[in-house]
């Protein structure tokens, strides 16, 4: 009876409901009465809605005492009620964030749109693209919304894995500008191998957290004399989020089903295609980040973010069938410095033992033991993959109102990361010069490990004074990265060696002060703006040292005569023996006699010293530096008319350790129709040598016969390099030239075609490694050792065409955004500049030796020159999608070596990789306005890039720059908000 | 609703918190049977030549302490005979006197002067190491295995002192 009452009670309610429902009609425009298409019409606290069809108008059926919730990208949000009516008319106000989404970048006028400015600017907006999006970083995600964008994820784990570098214009990433906010952002400490075939030194871009992020502004255009050093293939501008008056997060899991591809018809042995595809996901990651904004009632706001990812790595081995452990391991022939016997197969042993004849004649054999041990060729090969990371970054953003006229501001970040990648070949116990039973019975993979603190912070003042707007500010930014390896060991040291190791610390800060101060006149012309301003910046980069044992030579392979006139023989008589398991002989075979007791020595055992994989930094690699840079600038936007838009620009820099810089630039742009301009820009620009390729030093050992000998990268300001003539290092100086057009067509499409030029003189490249042979002069520095040098190597050049499209229309019943975006692109190294060196070497010699085959192969092929992104949109209620379509031209490896290839011909073994296209999706569904559930995948199709060719095929298996080697990845977030 | 995302969300994080740890870094494959390493304790005994027809053949014979209570046996002789495969046998008694076999040792290759496919002879006895000097016994090196010449022989135990002990 009560469930009856309840019944009718509730059917009573909802005829009640329906006798109240209406239709409502309506047209919604913007503040200038444009109808505004595609607006979501939802009726407050249901699911139930509409949206607005291409001329602003909607119909929905509601309860005449309802309220109408409308929103669009773009515009504020407005709460409507219904109060009865059956028509009505909305006006939307552009929303207060969207009023200021105008360009900073590139102006330090009023802001621009981007289709109003004198060079081509893609402006991301983070903030609206993150829930979709498979990316978690920001870096990736630029690379998957700009095509002329790049950020290149080391593929090996190695250091540079450590780093997201951002990179524009297949120039370097040390040749692009990172600003926060309008300020310069300091770089990574780390001087690591790039893509463009030089080392460089980047700005991080996993620090910069994407949910702190508004939008982020790439400026296509050389802008050196806008914003100084760095600024020749362009400037990126991260804007932060304000006031956003809510808490908003999202909790992301994400993994690779790590589904190795079909490798069947190709030179990959059946047995090693079968252990390639005997596979378990990896690469799993977890990331919560949260942001919370608060607008003050006087004014100003107060943004914090926080961000916490751990990512495990992704393993992609190169089987490379290279004996694992030989006849010396296997036989138990293996003795150390005083021939005491090792046995490193007692699974042998064991069966003699036993009396097993035919066991033992298995144990015997490489296959046979690993079978016994459980192992395959697989647990023997190189590991290639992304490293494993754990990344936590807070950062705020804020503004004071100090008065009517004037505002303190702020914003930072503290972040901490840990990285762990596969870096090293595989050591096998076959290698007898790197090989410990004790310690490493089966061999080691070394893997390194990077812990780094950042900090960022800028804090200033802006306004008004009089009739001039100004801008003082300081920005402190400082990366500090410590370098460990582990599974490792020095192995001149054997035993007695630690298997972890410190290997150095590298740290970088700078510290920018910038007072800038503009004027508009607005009654020059059709309005003049007119900019100057001053900067003073320090930096220091330092090297320290790292524990003993990682650069140091020991004496486990060194025997000490214990009695004068000692043969070298071992307890079984015979002579004592050498990592090859050869007699320590004379010419004659006579065993060699050691004079004197307790002095005289000999190196019985060559074992490889310092820390294998990677030599830690020692005293002599050290550096403590500093430098000091002083600039000022003159900056003019002149309106000639309310079409015509001319700018220039004037800029000097004085650096304290390599002297004068000037650069100019003007731009224009002319508006032909009301959606037609056409602009063009002619720019100079630099790069100074950074403090990092100053004075990075690094050293390896290797062998020459029986003697070990240092090999060692030295700075420009060594004795080594004035001694083979090698100068200072200098200012890489460019030219930029960019012309284009924008257009709006059919009042749908924007569209930018932009092309461009950039002539880059005294590019910074490596050069070879010299011994004294080949430059004498060397000979009392380096003996028997080697030295390479960095060196403004030569000219280069890159001409492209960058071409933009987007087009929003209202499909059905969603409205659908479509993106298409290309690049054309052309390097070219224009040729080595090789000054007059004191070496012996031919002029043909010294050229390739200077700046060789693979770095300026890398440069002009080694990345993909045509890249297209294609990308949609579709939001429809509560659901929302992205799906995109990114196409990676194909590119083509130089090899360094003449060498008899594989086929027995005699040539490079160069290799072109063929094109791929990947594809990425991501669909929300919005259960309430709070919470949201997004799921997707990049790569969806699991596309690898083609294989290297055998010669090739050391650490990696598969091409590292195109789409990256880990294949597809697919991912879940959970979006809130409060 | 908003208590039911509160609720999922603080789930959420406490999934999270409980899920991210230190990363677990692969460790070296470690995979091996038991019993190797470096031997340091051995005992040592000349091997004399006695080949009446002149070879000269003499070395060394090295009794090494295994783990796991074994004794391996080293034999290193020079002027070994090429092509050959001398028999090597530890007999009972002094040099020349006794003639009871206590092991035949694997053959010694002509070519190499060492044990011929292995090298070291496997004694699994746990206590032959540590009797090893009261041992009254002898090697022989033989000439081929269907020639029993003599060609070295050596005291070992308690026959005579170790050349080189640790």
């Amino acid at each position: 009876m009560k469930k009856a009452l309840i019944l009718s009670l509730a059917l009573f309610s909802m005829l009640a409901m329906n006798a109240q429902q209406i239709t409502v009609s309506g047209k919604v425009t913007d503040e200038v009465g444009t109808p505004l298409p595609g607006v979501n019409v939802v009726i407050k606290g249901t699911t139930k809605g509409s949206i607005s069809d291409f001329d602003g108008n909607f119909s929905i059926d509601a309860e005449s005492d309802a309220v109408l919730l409308l929103s669009s990208l773009g515009y504020a949000n407005k709460e409507i009620l219904i109060g009865g009516r059956t028509n009505i008319s909305v006006t939307l106000p552009e929303a207060a964030e969207m009023l200021t989404e105008t360009i900073v970048i590139g102006s330090r006028s009023k802001g621009r749109t981007k289709l109003e400015t004198t060079a081509p600017v893609d402006v991301i907006s983070i903030k609206e693209q993150a829930i979709n999006m498979p990316q978690m970083d920001l870096a990736q995600m630029l690379v998957a919304s700009a095509p002329s964008f790049s950020a290149f994820r080391s593929q090996g784990g190695d250091l540079s894995s450590a780093v997201d570098p951002p990179t524009l214009r297949g120039l370097a990433p040390n040749q692009m500008l990172v600003l926060i906010n309008g300020k310069r952002r300091h770089t990574s400490a780390l001087l690591a191998g790039s893509q463009t075939g030089s080392a460089a030194n980047a700005t991080d871009m996993s620090f910069i957290v994407p949910d702190a992020i508004d939008r982020v502004e790439i400026l296509r255009d050389g802008a050196s004399a806008q914003y100084g050093s760095d600024a020749i293939a362009g400037v990126m501008n991260v804007v932060l989020k304000k006031g956003t008056g809510e808490f908003t997060g999202n909790f992301t899991v994400g993994g690779f089903p790590n589904s190795a591809p079909d490798l069947s018809g190709t030179d990959v042995s059946v047995e090693n295609q079968a252990l390639l595809k005997d596979t378990e996901p990896d690469g799993i990651n977890y990331q919560l980040a949260g942001n919370y904004g608060v607008s003050f009632e006087e004014g100003g706001y107060l943004n914090l973010t926080g961000l916490y990812r751990q990512a495990e790595a992704t393993v992609r081995p190169n089987i490379s069938n290279a004996t694992p452990y030989g006849d010396a391991y296997l036989n138990n022939e293996r003795t150390d410095a005083q021939g005491n016997i090792i046995i490193t197969n007692p699974e042998l042993v064991a069966a003699q033992a036993s009396g097993n004849t035919a066991l033992a004649d298995e144990l015997r054999t490489d296959t046979g033991l690993m079978d016994a041990r459980g192992l395959t060729y697989k647990d023997f090969s190189t590991y290639a993959g992304t490293a494993a990371s754990n990344l936590g970054v807070v950062a705020y953003n804020m503004a004071l109102p100090i008065n009517e006229d004037l505002e303190f501001y702020s914003f930072g970040d503290f972040g901490y990361k840990y990285t762990a990648g596969y870096s090293c070949f595989y050591r096998r116990p076959a290698q007898a010069d790197r090989a410990n039973f004790d310690l490493f019975p089966n061999g080691f993979r070394p893997q390194i490990a990077s812990t780094q603190t950042n900090i960022a912070f800028t804090g200033g003042i802006d306004g008004t004074l009089g009739d001039f707007n100004f801008d003082f500010s300081n920005t402190f930014g400082r990366n500090k990265m410590n370098y460990d390896m582990f599974n490792t060991f020095n192995a001149s040291l054997q035993s007695e060696s630690p298997t972890t190791m410190d290997l150095g610390t590298h740290s970088f800060y700078q510290n920018t002060t910038n007072f800038d101060i503009s004027k508009y006149f607005d009654d020059v012309l059709s309005g003049l703006n007119v900019a100057i301003g001053v900067e003073l910046r320090i930096e220091n980069y330092q090297i320290e040292a790292g524990q003993l044992e990682s650069y140091s030579i020991g004496d486990a392979g060194i025997y000490t005569a214990t009695t004068d006139n000692e043969a070298l023989l071992g307890p079984d008589g015979f002579p004592l023996e050498d990592l090859n398991s050869q007699p320590i002989v004379n010419a004659d075979g006579s065993p060699v006699v050691l004079p004197y007791g307790q002095a005289s020595t000999n190196i019985n055992k060559f074992y490889s010293p310092n820390c294998q994989c990677f030599r830690g930094f020692a005293p002599e690699n050290e550096a403590n530096e500093f430098r000091s840079v002083t600039a000022a600038y003159l900056d003019a936007e002149l309106d000639v008319t309310e079409k015509w838009l001319l700018t220039g620009a004037l800029r000097t820099e004085n650096y304290s350790d390599f002297g004068d810089v000037f650069t100019g630039k003007i731009a224009t742009r002319y508006s032909i129709l009301d959606n037609f301009a056409l602009r063009g820009s002619l720019s100079t620009g630099f790069r100074a040598p950074s403090l990092q390729e100053l004075n990075y030093s690094h050293t390896f050992t290797f062998f020459v016969g029986l003697d070990p000998f240092d090999g060692t990268l030295y700075p420009n300001t060594s004795s080594a390099a004035r001694a083979i003539g090698i100068e200072t290092l200098r200012q890489e100086q460019s030219t930029n030239l960019s012309i284009g057009f924008t257009t709006r067509l059919f009042n749908k499409i924007d569209l930018t075609v932009d092309a461009y030029k950039i002539d880059i003189k005294d590019r910074i490249f490596e050069t070879d490694n010299f011994d004294a042979s080949e430059a004498p002069a060397l000979a009392p520095i380096i003996g028997s050792g080697l030295a390479s040098f960095r060196i403004n190597g030569g000219d280069i050049s890159t001409k492209g065409v960058e071409i933009v499209a987007n087009y929003r229309e209202k499909v059905g019943e969603g409205m659908l955004g479509l993106t298409v975006s290309g690049v054309l692109r052309e390097n070219t190294f224009e040729g080595a500049s090789v000054p007059d060196l004191n070496t012996v070497l031919s002029d043909e010699e010294l050229e390739t030796k200077y700046v060789n085959r693979s770095s300026i192969g890398q440069f002009e092929s080694g990345t993909p020159n045509t890249t297209f992104i294609g990308s949609g949109t579709y939001s429809w209620g509560k659901w929302s999608g992205m799906l995109r379509g990114s196409y990676f031209g194909e590119v083509t490896s130089l090899d360094n070596t003449f060498r008899t290839l594989n086929d027995g011909s005699e040539g490079y073994s160069d290799q072109t990789f063929s094109a791929q296209f990947v594809t990425d999706i991501g669909v929300t569904h919005n259960f309430t306005d709070k919470l949201a559930l997004t799921v997707g995948g990049n790569n969806i199709f699991n596309k690898y890039p083609d294989i290297l060719r055998a010669e090739e095929r050391g650490f990696y298996l598969y091409s590292n720059y195109q789409q990256g080697s880990n294949g597809a990845y697919y991912f879940a977030r959970l979006t809130f908000g409060f | 609703m908003k208590h039911t995302s509160i609720k999922i969300i603080s789930l959420l994080f406490l999934v999270f918190f409980t899920a991210s740890c230190e990363q677990e870094m692969p460790e070296a494959a470690l995979e091996v049977a038991e019993g190797g390493g470096t031997l340091r304790n051995y005992t040592a005994y000349t091997i004399d030549a006695a080949d009446p027809s002149g070879s000269n053949v003499y070395g060394r014979v090295v009794f090494w302490k295994g783990t796991l209570n074994r004794t391996l046996v080293q034999v290193s002789l020079y002027n070994t005979l090429e092509g050959q495969q001398h028999p090597a046998l530890i007999l009972e008694g002094a040099s020349g006197v006794g003639t009871t076999t206590l092991l035949t040792l694997d053959t010694v290759s002509g070519d190499t002067g060492e044990l011929n496919d292995n090298k070291f002879y496997v004694i699994g006895d746990s206590s032959f190491y540590d009797g090893l000097l009261d041992l009254d016994a002898h090697i022989n090196i033989y000439l081929s295995e269907t020639d029993n010449t003599v060609v070295a022989s050596g005291n070992i135990g308690l026959n005579a002192d170790p050349v080189e002990s640790n």
